[in-house]
């Protein structure tokens, strides 16, 4: 007999922690319905990143999801000194994801995520008033994930697995001690690095399912970056090299997830989420250039909780229904409130629909996030950490569509 | 830290529910992306800006680069000021005695900066907007001196930017000091007060300033550096160093011109001397201590006044720009016996700093005291006797510039050429420069009259005023 879908009745903790800072949307179409509430979800294939615990309680089919993620953060800024409001360029983040499990024995499942669980992209017009801090920033990622479980009773299975990661990062910002508008700075790297994820996951009834799940941190390491400097007068040009290597390492940060899963009514689950991220990791940018200025940016990020709740409702078996809300408290101080990421306490609000066309699922899903003001406030004699003083505002929208496909036989 | 609040979970789950309806309100209004923020509208408080006076010397009037052009003039702080008083009131007018576009009193321009860190300059007389008639003058200090007569600005109006290069307090009531009939009379006239003032005006300044004054809604005062600028720059050899009495006396007199009828404004206290470039870059502080060849500071020398003796650099000396540039050059020198040697300048007691090259310790006291009186005066005055807010320049601007400042992310310094803020003479300033004294007083002004005047934004003008 075919099965498309994970059992219904499981409830399950996954761990989606998505704490702001750099982080991008839930990193599947159902997730993003469900506002992110992923640690106990055990519905749907991205469960192998969020809780590698899930999949040892997967059923005997094989599944299959992919599909894509477009995330826009756009954000308005009040300059303190200018009085002037200056609206960042849209930029859309793209994003995707494919999960991939397939069972070895009934107790021992083997998967791969692949996808894109930070970034950003920031994007300001050329010549505006904060243009020497930054004129534009970002972050593109991609995991790869391969994971095994295993289930060690009914209603227990752990699973573990190993984190491929790739990185690339630009910034670019105007030299604006020159007269001339187009003198500019731009660093380039790109870099990998290893991590891991193991998660846990039970039921302690026919309704209620619970999940903890850790990811490791990643250090990308970025070796071959890229610093260029345009347009330098000739009186600077032994200061600012046409070009010179750098080195970096960039830290995407852990997360600490637990998550609960009931099935309220037969149509009905609901999730609950609670996330840590490490953050604290992420203490200062540092280029470690081979000639020129080097550069270092303070960041001190602090560790991150986040909150989610998702609904399901299961109006048959070809359509599903979701919404979920969430909360995530921001990584970023209050001092350390910049334009390359202007982020902030979040509060959001999605939904989402799964469709079955035939035998494969169609799952959209839409998240808006709301920021709360953030206000920059600067001592210009600390020039060491240059800043500019206004408040931002933020919105960030999340769209993702995608299949997901079930096949094989239930032994 | 900006948090939500977070009450009690059951107030959770309720507003998670009415959150749950938002991006379907939002979403739907997605034409909007970005959240707005309105700009606030700029507003002068309890100021009344409709008329600005700015009374001041060279620092008001603008010079740049060593010279004052129509250029430097648009960029200096009263300018400025002026201009961000335009977001307030767009009919209002700020009207100064420009000099003809394109021209000046000549300036500075970069050849190069030398090893130490100081500019190499030439001066361009090319486009000085000179007027038909010139006179020599042979009794200037430092030898025969040419007095320029530059082309005149409109005088009815008087200019609502009294800056006058080179004028002190203790010149305020010298009459006929903008007449051609006294451009022989050194010390008793002044070209730059002359352009203002209409054809053979007698008017002193202070006479100006009161007639200026009485279409003024409110004024800024910047006085007492020209007083201390000839004689500093000369090494104590050309002009005369102030009295205390006179500058503290003569400050009362323009200000209770200028406070007539309840009249409101900003008292500016002055930055201290050894702050500027041109002392501090060779005083103690400064890339001196680097100069001296080996650990002793003894192996400077310099001849002091007022004994006109050779001795050892003492710490309260300052070697000027010309000294410094000079400054262990390889020199022949001949001795009191007929023989010629070669002795490093300033590094020999053969070959010592000239008088010229160094405002010694004594002479630095001579002019500096008077100084700090009268910024101790003034204080007083507009705390007890006018009410009147002061811009401590020194605190808010200049011993910041020093230590370093950065300003959305571009630096200023008192670093010569790349520090964006003294010009090439290395006491006045840039654009970008007045722009940050500009803001200076805005602060002050927003902050005594519940005022919202928006900042001007230093790195959007030019580095220098001087053509490019």
């Amino acid at each position: 007999m075919t099965r498309r879908f994970l059992p219904v009745g499981f409830l399950f903790l996954s761990s989606a922690a998505l704490a702001g800072g750099f982080q991008n949307g839930p990193q599947s179409a159902r997730l993003v319905g469900l506002g992110g509430a992923a640690t106990a979800y055990a519905r749907d294939a991205s469960a192998i990143f969020y809780n590698p615990g899930i999949l040892g309680h997967l059923d005997s089919l094989t599944h299959l999801s992919f599909g894509g993620l477009g995330t826009a953060r756009n954000t308005s800024f009040l300059g303190a000194d200018s009085r002037r409001q200056t609206v960042q360029d849209f930029t859309i983040q793209p994003g995707g994801y494919f999960y991939a499990s397939h069972p070895v024995s009934d107790r021992f499942k083997v998967g791969l995520s692949i996808n894109t669980p930070f970034g950003y992209d920031t994007k300001w017009p050329g010549q505006w008033e904060g243009s020497s801090i930054v004129r534009s920033a970002s972050l593109n990622t991609v995991y790869v994930q391969p994971t095994a479980a295993f289930k060690v009773s009914e209603n227990f299975s752990v699973g573990a697995g190993f984190i491929y990661a790739y990185g690339k990062m630009k910034r670019e910002r105007g030299l604006g001690q020159y007269d001339d508008l187009g003198a500019t700075a731009r660093y380039e790297a790109s870099g990998s690095g290893l991590g891991y994820n193991v998660g846990i996951y039970g039921r302690t009834g026919d309704d209620l399912s619970f999940g903890i799940s850790y990811r490791g941190p990643v250090a990308l390491k970025m070796n071959n970056g890229k610093a260029e400097y345009t347009n330098i007068p000739a009186l600077d040009a032994s200061r600012y090299p046409a070009s010179s290597g750098f080195m970096t390492r960039l830290k995407m940060p852990s997360a600490l997830a637990v998550g609960l899963a009931d099935q309220m009514t037969k149509q009905l689950l609901v999730t609950f989420d609670f996330a840590l991220t490490g953050w604290s990791s992420n203490d200062s940018i540092n280029f470690k250039t081979d000639s020129g200025p080097q550069v270092r940016v303070g960041r001190r990020y602090e560790d991150a909780m986040s909150f989610r709740v998702g609904g399901e409702y299961t109006v048959s078996k070809d359509l599903l229904l979701r919404a979920g809300v969430s909360y995530d408290e921001t990584p970023i101080r209050d001092e350390f409130i910049s334009p390359e990421l202007p982020d902030g306490n979040r509060l959001g609000g999605s939904l989402g629909t799964s469709l079955r066309l035939n035998r494969v699922m169609l799952n959209l899903g839409y998240g808006l996030d709301v920021t709360g003001k953030r206000t920059a406030r600067v001592n210009r004699t600390q020039y060491q950490a240059p800043n500019i003083a206004g408040t931002y505002r933020t919105l960030v929208h999340t769209l993702s569509a995608g299949v997901s496909y079930s096949f094989g036989s239930k032994n | 830290m900006q948090r939500f609040s977070l009450r009690s979970s059951g107030v959770i789950s309720r507003q998670i529910l009415r959150f749950a309806t938002l991006p379907l309100a939002l979403g739907a209004v997605l034409t909007s992306c970005t959240p707005d923020q309105s700009e606030p509208t700029p507003n002068a408080g309890t100021l009344d800006v409709a008329q600005y006076l700015a009374v001041g010397d060279g620092y008001t009037a603008g010079i740049s680069d060593g010279g004052l052009t129509a250029t430097s003039q648009q960029y200096a702080y009263p300018t400025l000021i002026a201009q961000q008083l335009l977001r307030i009131n767009p009919e209002g007018r700020f009207t100064q005695g420009l000099l003809p576009a394109g021209t000046g009193t000549g300036y500075l321009t970069l050849r190069g900066i030398d090893d130490r860190g100081l500019p190499q300059t030439s001066r361009v007389t090319r486009g000085r907007a000179v007027r038909g008639s010139f006179i020599a003058n042979p009794a200037a200090c430092g030898g025969a001196d040419t007095t320029f007569l530059y082309a005149q600005a409109a005088s009815s109006p008087l200019s609502q930017n009294l800056g006058v290069p080179g004028i002190g307090l203790t010149q305020i009531e010298v009459v006929g000091l903008g007449n051609t009939a006294n451009q022989g009379r050194s010390g008793s006239f002044n070209p730059y007060f002359e352009r203002l003032l209409p054809a053979n005006d007698n008017r002193t300044y202070l006479q100006a300033v009161t007639d200026a004054s009485a279409s003024a809604t409110f004024f800024t005062f910047f006085m007492g550096l020209g007083d201390a600028l000839p004689y500093v720059l000369s090494g104590g050899e050309c002009g005369t160093f102030p009295n205390a009495t006179t500058l503290n006396t003569n400050a009362k007199k323009v200000l209770d011109r200028l406070t007539t009828n309840g009249r409101q404004g900003v008292i500016a206290l002055l930055p201290t001397l050894q702050n500027l470039p041109v002392l501090r870059l060779g005083g103690k502080d400064g890339i001196r201590g680097t100069l001296t060849q080996g650990n002793s500071p003894d192996s400077i020398y310099v001849r002091s006044a007022p004994a006109n003796v050779v001795r050892a650099i003492d710490a309260g000396d300052f070697i000027l720009p010309a000294g410094l540039a000079r400054l262990g050059a390889a020199e022949q020198v001949t001795l009191p016996n007929g023989t010629t040697v070669t002795a490093r300048y300033g590094l020999s007691k053969r070959n010592p700093l000239v008088r010229r090259d160094v405002l010694d310790y004594f002479e630095f006291s001579r002019v500096n005291s008077p100084l700090i009186a009268l910024n101790t005066e003034l204080d007083r005055l507009a705390k007890t006797v006018y009410k009147l807010p002061t811009v401590n320049l020194d605190d808010e601007l200049f011993t910041q510039i020093n230590r370093r400042i950065s300003v959305n992310g571009v630096e200023y310094s008192s670093e010569p050429v790349r520090g964006n803020f003294y010009s090439l003479d290395l006491y006045s300033l840039t654009p970008r420069g007045n722009a940050l004294l500009a803001n200076t007083f805005i602060k002050v002004i927003n902050a005594r009259y519940q005022a919202n005047i928006p900042f001007v934004d230093p790195n959007t003008l030019p580095t220098t005023a001087r053509p490019q």
